[in-house]
């Protein structure tokens, strides 16, 4: 786990500090609000669910409540990827409705400014309906930034 | 035999370039010109450069260049007279042409490009420059129509075309060479329905010339950018 806060003084009303799981897809690096990340687990088998969403992998029992796992390599319009020992399943919350998303490795817990984020120019021409909702730039890297409401169709957590 | 076949190829591959660059001469249409319609930059005689533009000397050309065209620019139009200067450019084989005073710079195509999900087709990448996050636009892509893009031999990106004061960034084979061409032997395209970034064609040099403004306004809008 890596802590980046640098600057204790700087107002934290103006600009304010947020916390964001990052992990890795395809050798890019992303991040989702500590807020909506419930636990991060290793890959186990998902059951699949005859009948549901192309981007729905299918079901995992979690102490005993079903959770939906999500192909986010699939949502992302990336290949697909043989599960190994770094891929995990980050369990998010998201409208009271608690679902997991695959991902390829799950790399640390990164504390960003806002006026670290910066939006990315819109190639969609489709505002609303961007999950990407910004990237930030540290050490040379960037974090593309998730917007987890929008990733999710309401018809894959239903 | 296999020999034969590629010599087929090649030159099916060079009738559907030279029918598309002629498709372009036909949309480019003739006589009066529209120069409002176009975006040119008007130099006169006395900034008339025709520097050797070589790999690694594009950046500071363009920086060195930009003040002046853009202070040209809003001298008063006199088309008849008026010079244009342009870079001419390399795209899988179809030579293409920007106007300086459009060109905000050019870089060698990076090490890697940040590839960021959820955008159009058009999209290569988010490129890292001076701090900026610079999305790259796969040129090719949109200049091609879909019919011919199949037949189309691709080529490495090598350089990157940078427009709109560095927003966007143009994925493009490589640069030859500034020259100054006069206005008037520019066919400027008058209405454009279609392909709004084609500002018209250069005949002596057989290239087409590109509309970056124009081109900026659809990629800010998301437009699907007709191809066709």
């Amino acid at each position: 786990m890596e802590y980046a806060v640098e600057d204790d003084s700087l107002d934290e009303v103006n600009d304010p500090l947020t916390q964001w799981v990052t992990f890795f897809l395809e050798n890019e690096k992303y991040g989702v609000p500590v807020s909506q990340v419930m636990e991060v687990l290793r890959f186990t088998e998902i059951t699949p669910v005859p009948g549901a969403p192309d981007a729905v992998m299918g079901i995992i029992n979690l102490r005993g409540n079903v959770v939906t796992v999500l192909d986010t390599r699939k949502k992302f319009g990336l290949s697909s990827r043989v599960p190994d020992d770094s891929t995990r399943i980050v369990v998010t919350t998201i409208n009271e409705h608690v679902i997991g998303i695959l991902v390829d490795n799950v790399s640390d817990v990164m504390w960003l400014r806002a006026s670290e984020m910066e939006t990315t120019p819109s190639t969609n021409g489709e505002e609303n309906a961007k999950f990407i909702q910004g990237v930030a730039s540290r050490d040379g890297d960037l974090l593309i930034l998730v917007d987890l409401l929008k990733l999710f169709a309401e018809n894959e957590w239903k | 035999m296999i020999g034969e076949r590629r010599q087929q190829g090649l030159a099916a591959e060079k009738q559907a370039l030279d029918l598309y660059l002629d498709s372009l001469y036909d949309d480019a249409g003739t006589g009066e010109e529209d120069l409002s319609s176009a975006v040119v930059s008007l130099v006169p005689e006395s900034a008339k450069i025709v520097p050797d533009v070589s790999a690694g000397e594009m950046e500071p050309l363009v920086g060195e260049l930009q003040p002046r065209l853009r202070q040209e620019a809003d001298a008063p139009s006199r088309p008849e007279q008026d010079l244009l200067q342009v870079l001419l450019f390399n795209l899988s084989g179809l030579k293409m042409a920007i106007s300086m005073a459009e060109l905000d710079g050019v870089v060698d195509w990076p090490e890697r490009l940040v590839s960021v999900p959820d955008n159009m087709p058009l999209y290569v990448g988010l490129l890292q420059e001076s701090g900026r996050q610079i999305p790259v636009i796969d040129l090719a892509r949109l200049i091609f129509p879909a019919r011919l893009r199949a037949q189309q031999k691709s080529s490495a990106c090598e350089r990157i075309l940078l427009i709109g004061n560095r927003r966007w960034g143009l994925a493009c084979s490589g640069v030859a060479e500034v020259v100054t061409v006069e206005s008037s032997a520019v066919n400027w395209r008058r209405e454009r329905t279609t392909r709004k970034w084609l500002a018209g064609t250069i005949g002596s040099h057989g290239s087409a010339l590109l509309d970056a403004a124009a081109l900026e306004r659809l990629l800010q809008q998301g437009n699907e950018l007709v191809c066709g």
